[in-house]
């Protein structure tokens, strides 16, 4: 009996263990916009007919850095690239995670971007969500990014 | 057989030989060019012997005589008055040619024409030939013609100075030229032709008048119509002279300046770009996903 119970209870850690791997972070994918199949460095991609994209990381949080460290870390390096920082936010997401939004424009094929990336830190997990799109139908589509941000699901 | 007609019958028989003839040595052959009033009678000897007058009854002889020298008295070049009311001057009451008038009195008849050629920025052309426009139209005058670079506009001939002096003050004139027609001596044996042929044709009217024979009249008519015809060409002519003479044409042609290639100075170095704004302090994590983060990857959505 107990070794049956043992059976029953490794068969289920492995389903759940395989599907923590494979699953990742993901948002709700909002109205208007369709989810991309990934197998790569994103999680969760989806994206609107007039080329607004949203997307999910999730990378292990080795260093143990906290919220605050990985947006310094991440706004560092984007300002390294020429991305110009239009704001911080701080976010929540439905289930309480706590996060920061960082906002920025820039320049692609001479056409002017909106590039947001928000960034929640666990003790185990950083989860990234990137959101652009060119400037005009980003803008009107900014309270749908926003909400399918806040629908993040960044179960460990 | 004079013995046989009535005495009104012979004057016409014997008289409308010689109308024709006469008819036929002033207005035909193209003889134009010098007015028959120069002639002596004796020209018309050929045509009209002097031996068939002297046949003719005498009040007749005397008639023919009369309008001959009418029409014929030897040459007063001055402007009669069929010339007088081509130039718009006023008739006399008297419309017989005065006898002792010089060639001093004959009033030119001359046709100007002015071209002009002016250089003016492209973009100034449209309206620099709207203000040679705005000028023949303030000297009575009218456009005539306008093209993309051109114009051509009639003023009358009295203001003709003084519309090639104000369109030249228009500025960018690169060269003038002006022609004077004198088409006087043209005008004036026109004019006189024309007064000898209305005087054929009121004396070609009264013997159609007269004629009681069929070959007589058809005679007659024919030479009126010929003499008709002739009037109409002459009298068109004189038109087109004066109405050339009247009004005054000037051609503008205009040219765009040449473009002005900048001056070459010598220019500084183009300045330096600003510096790029100073690096944020960011330690270089050993953490490859956060330099992969970016707009290019996020948007290239090919696998």
């Amino acid at each position: 009996m107990n070794t049956h119970i043992a059976k029953v209870a490794l068969a289920l850690a492995l389903v759940i263990g395989g599907a923590a791997c494979t699953h990742g972070a993901r948002l709700s994918t909002p109205s208007g916009f369709a989810t991309l199949e990934e197998g790569g460095k994103y999680s969760y991609r989806a994206t609107s007919a007039k080329g607004v994209v949203l997307a999910t990381r999730t990378e292990p949080n080795d260093i143990k850095g906290n919220t605050e460290f990985w947006a310094e870390t991440l706004d560092a390096k984007l300002r390294d690239k020429g991305y110009v920082a239009d704001g911080t936010r701080d976010v929540k997401t439905s289930r309480g995670l706590k996060g920061t939004q960082l906002r920025y424009t820039t320049t692609k094929g001479g056409r002017e971007h909106r590039y947001w990336i928000t960034v929640f830190a666990t003790a185990s997990k950083v989860f990234v969500v990137e959101a652009a799109g060119d400037k005009e139908p980003f803008d009107k589509s900014s309270g749908t990014v926003e909400g399918a941000i806040a629908t993040l699901d960044a179960s460990e | 057989m004079f013995s046989l007609l009535t005495r009104g019958r012979a004057r016409l028989l014997c008289a409308l030989p010689l109308v024709v003839g006469l008819v036929a040595v002033q207005t035909g052959c193209g003889a134009g060019a010098r007015p028959p009033v120069a002639q002596s009678s004796a020209a018309y000897a050929p045509s009209v012997p002097q031996a068939e007058l002297a046949g003719m009854a005498p009040s007749a002889a005397t008639a023919m005589g009369r309008d001959a020298a009418a029409s014929q008295a030897p040459g007063p070049p001055a402007p009669t008055p069929a010339t007088k009311a081509v130039m718009g001057m006023p008739a006399p009451a008297d419309a017989r040619p005065a006898k002792n008038a010089g060639p001093a009195t004959r009033a030119p008849v001359i046709i100007y024409q002015g071209d002009l050629r002016m250089m003016a920025d492209e973009d100034a052309i449209p309206k620099t030939i709207d203000k040679v426009i705005d000028v023949a139209e303030s000297l009575g005058g009218h456009l005539a013609g306008r093209k993309d670079q051109s114009v051509s506009v009639k003023v009358p001939s009295a203001g003709f100075r003084e519309a090639m002096t104000k369109i030249e003050a228009l500025g960018g004139v690169i060269g003038r030229s002006v022609t004077a027609d004198d088409v006087s001596e043209e005008f004036h044996d026109l004019e006189v032709q024309l007064g000898n042929l209305r005087a054929t044709r009121t004396r070609l009217q009264e013997f159609l008048g007269k004629a009681t024979g069929i070959a007589d009249m058809l005679t007659v008519e024919h030479e009126l119509e010929r003499v008709g015809k002739e009037i109409d060409r002459i009298e068109g002519r004189l038109e087109f002279l004066r109405t050339r003479a009247t009004m005054s044409l000037i051609s503008v042609a205009m040219s765009p300046k040449p473009k002005v290639a900048a001056p070459i100075v010598a220019v500084a170095a183009p300045a330096a770009p600003p510096p790029p704004p100073p690096r944020r302090a960011s330690v270089d994590l050993p953490i490859p996903w956060v330099s992969e983060l970016g707009i290019d990857p996020l948007m290239s959505l090919r696998k």
